[in-house]
């Protein structure tokens, strides 16, 4: 099959879905379907004479962690979310800098997205290559909202190429919200700027201040 | 052909085209992008398009701040990265290119060091010997990304810019360096193509 084919194929599979919603339903994994959610992680949100910025960072500790990312066509997306819904997020949108470690990396968008909750993420778009018992992390400038302070929320999202294997611009969707997993909940009240570290069913589950 | 012999085709052109879009190669993403771009540019040219232009090797920012000087091309973000780390610089609105080397290079510099400083006070949390190596470890990668930088600077494999569709065209002809135009849409994310792979 020739190019031109694949990507009338590859539109007229991927049009239906992309018309429906932005996001899948993804099929849970074996045992408890959160095989994607780190085991441990930290986010670090301050703001220097240049502006304000966050880091995350990642660390799955076996190898049955990371069984959903090993899955041809998977992404993941470790979220940080700034509360919005009173108008005082703390940071508003990834801009200037960015870095990362994680397979792939790359920006993500914030088209669609509801402004209750601004969301700062990179992602990263190669899964397959995440390894267990490695650190990866993420940085970047954000804008800065109104407030000195705001409540953060983190989440590990996970999602899936449609068609399974296409890795063009049109064929990336985020897993819909029951299969993400919120390590740092809103109800947690971390207030940006600041430091918090959280561990997932690890030697022990729990979050706590840096 | 019978209704059943229809359906067997039809399932067994349903299996070939998945086995096709099962291939995830850079290759694959290369050629799509160039004939998405040539579509573009054979039915309207003069439509003002966002890309991601990537390079068939890194160069350094005082480079392309030269080659930048002469285009019309509206310059959004640059890209730099290898096969084990990646990021760039998206500019502000009217930031120009000076502003935004200038920044980019700040940055890359501040946030390595801010990492080496953050990373040694998360060290201490580590639950066992496996996970203070994976913390050594990642020091060591920073500390060599440090020596690269301070060695050569930012290396870019790519920038992010607006223009018409043979305004683009024509930056490529101009400039040998560039390897592939991939259209960009909004909302979409966008992994790196890095040189060589």
């Amino acid at each position: 099959m020739n190019n031109i084919s694949r990507s009338i194929v590859a539109a007229a599979l991927a049009f239906p879905l992309s018309l429906l919603a932005q996001t899948i339903v993804c099929t849970a994994t074996a045992s408890s379907g959160n095989e994607y959610v780190p085991s441990k992680g930290s986010t670090t949100i301050l703001e220097d004479s240049y502006g304000r910025y966050i880091y995350q960072w990642m660390y799955w500790h076996e190898p049955s962690r990371l069984t959903f990312l090993k899955r041809l066509g998977a992404t993941f997306e470790p979220d940080a979310f700034f509360y919005n819904y009173d108008g005082t997020a703390y940071g508003l949108a990834p801009t200037g800098y960015w870095a990362s470690d994680l397979p792939a990396a790359y920006v993500d968008t914030q088209f669609d997205d509801p402004p209750e909750e601004k969301a700062i993420t990179i992602g990263s778009g190669d899964t397959v290559s995440l390894v267990d018992g490695r650190w990866y992390y993420t940085v970047t400038r954000m804008t800065s909202g109104p407030s000195a302070s705001s409540w953060v929320k983190l989440s590990a999202q996970r999602g899936a190429q449609q068609p399974t294997g296409c890795t063009s611009t049109w064929c990336s969707f985020g897993c819909s919200d029951t299969n993400n997993f919120k390590t740092i909940p809103f109800t947690d009240h971390f207030s940006a700027p600041g430091c918090q570290i959280y561990y997932w069913n690890y030697y022990i589950t729990t979050r706590e201040a840096c | 052909m019978n209704q059943t012999g229809r359906l067997t085709t039809l399932i067994l052109l349903l299996a070939f085209a998945t086995s096709c879009l099962a291939q995830s190669q850079p290759s694959r993403r290369i050629s799509e992008a160039q004939e998405s771009f040539q579509l573009t540019l054979l039915s309207k040219p003069e439509e003002k398009v966002n890309a991601a232009l990537f390079f068939s090797e890194s160069m350094f920012l005082v480079r392309l701040k030269e080659v930048l000087a002469h285009t019309t091309l509206e310059i959004r973000a640059f890209r730099h990265g290898t096969q084990s780390y990646s990021g760039g610089y998206t500019f502000s609105a009217g930031e120009s290119v000076e502003q935004a080397i200038a920044n980019y290079s700040r940055d890359h510099s501040l946030f390595l060091q801010k990492r080496l400083e953050l990373e040694d006070r998360m060290a201490t949390t580590a639950q066992n010997y496996i996970e203070s190596a994976a913390f050594e470890s990642h020091r060591r990668e920073a500390e060599q990304m440090q020596a690269d930088y301070q060695a050569n600077g930012i290396r870019v494999i790519g920038i992010e810019v607006a223009g018409a569709a043979k305004d683009i065209a024509a930056f490529q002809q101009e400039n040998a360096f560039v390897r592939v135009i991939e259209l960009t849409y909004r909302g979409v994310p966008q992994p790196a193509m890095i040189p060589g792979k």
